[in-house]
């Protein structure tokens, strides 16, 4: 099963890559829609929503990929090393901040400009996160 | 010197992310550009000259902590499997296509000919894909 364990770890790595992509792209982003013309700040906001659906496709493939090599690499929860329950903790903080990140845009959408003006704090935050995550896993595994 | 290896890997990992993530934001800015209007898709090609930039400083510090890791973990380059030599080939890869990015950008500001901006379509899915096999090799390698 070593093959499939790669294969695993190759996509949880591509989880990564699709999460972050959100957190730069939109950070890049917002900079440039502040600077920007209101008709041209109108095109720009059609790309938060849409990065952040692959940001999603990333967070699901991270859990995905991680839940099934908990089990079939470390034989299950129990085996894992202090670390990586930390590790978890940054996950799920960063899962729940996405969740109220997307019930946030979809009030920013509906008009409400103090969600969207709070929206790139709480990504912020996600991103600190996901680097903690990324820093515990390495502590856990290494 | 754990600690030291354990900072490298964090960096190279953050490096292997900032390399790739920005191209697939670039993606999902060209999706969107081809349907928006001639204003809207120039107000979105401001975009991927700042996210080329940001991948190329993620490149860099794959190829500075990758090759410190290189000595600091695996005691020199004769050490290393042979799937680490097959992944350096797709890291030399996607330096390549980071630079011809590069090149390309520094063309477009220099004579104002945004047809050359045509590259950056096929040039962009070559870097994800030559990231992709990075990832894969690696796993294969130090897996």
């Amino acid at each position: 099963m070593v093959w499939l364990n790669d294969v695993l770890l190759m996509l949880h790595f591509l989880g990564l890559a699709m999460g972050f992509s959100a957190s730069f792209g939109n950070m890049v982003m917002m900079g440039i829609i502040a600077k920007a013309k209101p008709s041209e700040a109108i095109v720009l906001a059609r790309f938060p929503p849409a990065i952040s659906r692959v940001a999603d496709i990333g967070l699901a493939l991270l859990w995905v990929t991680g839940v099934v090599m908990v089990f079939t690499q470390w034989g299950g929860p129990a085996a894992m090393p202090g670390f990586f329950w930390v590790k978890i903790v940054a996950v799920v903080a960063m899962t729940g901040l996405v969740g109220y990140m997307h019930s946030l845009m979809g009030r920013a959408q509906r008009g409400d400009m103090a969600s969207a003006r709070q929206l790139p704090t709480f990504g912020r935050i996600a991103s600190i996160c996901a680097l903690l995550a990324v820093v515990f896993a390495v502590l856990a595994f290494q | 010197m754990t600690w030291l290896n354990d900072i490298l890997l964090v960096l190279h990992f953050v490096g292997l992310v900032i390399g790739a993530g920005p191209g697939i934001a670039n993606m999902v800015i060209m999706r969107t550009a081809a349907t928006a209007t001639p204003d809207g898709a120039a107000a979105l090609r401001k975009v991927p000259p700042v996210l080329v930039n940001v991948s190329t400083g993620g490149v860099a510090l794959l190829w500075i902590t990758g090759l410190i890791m290189v000595w600091s973990v695996y005691g020199g380059p004769g050490n290393l499997p042979w799937a680490f030599w097959v992944k350096i080939v797709f890291v030399v890869a996607l330096t390549a296509v980071v630079i011809a990015m590069q090149v390309t950008l520094a063309e477009i500001r220099k004579t104002g000919n945004m047809a050359l901006a045509a590259r950056m379509p096929k040039l962009g899915p070559l870097a994800g894909l030559s990231a992709l096999l990075v990832v894969f090799f690696a796993v294969v390698a130090f897996q």
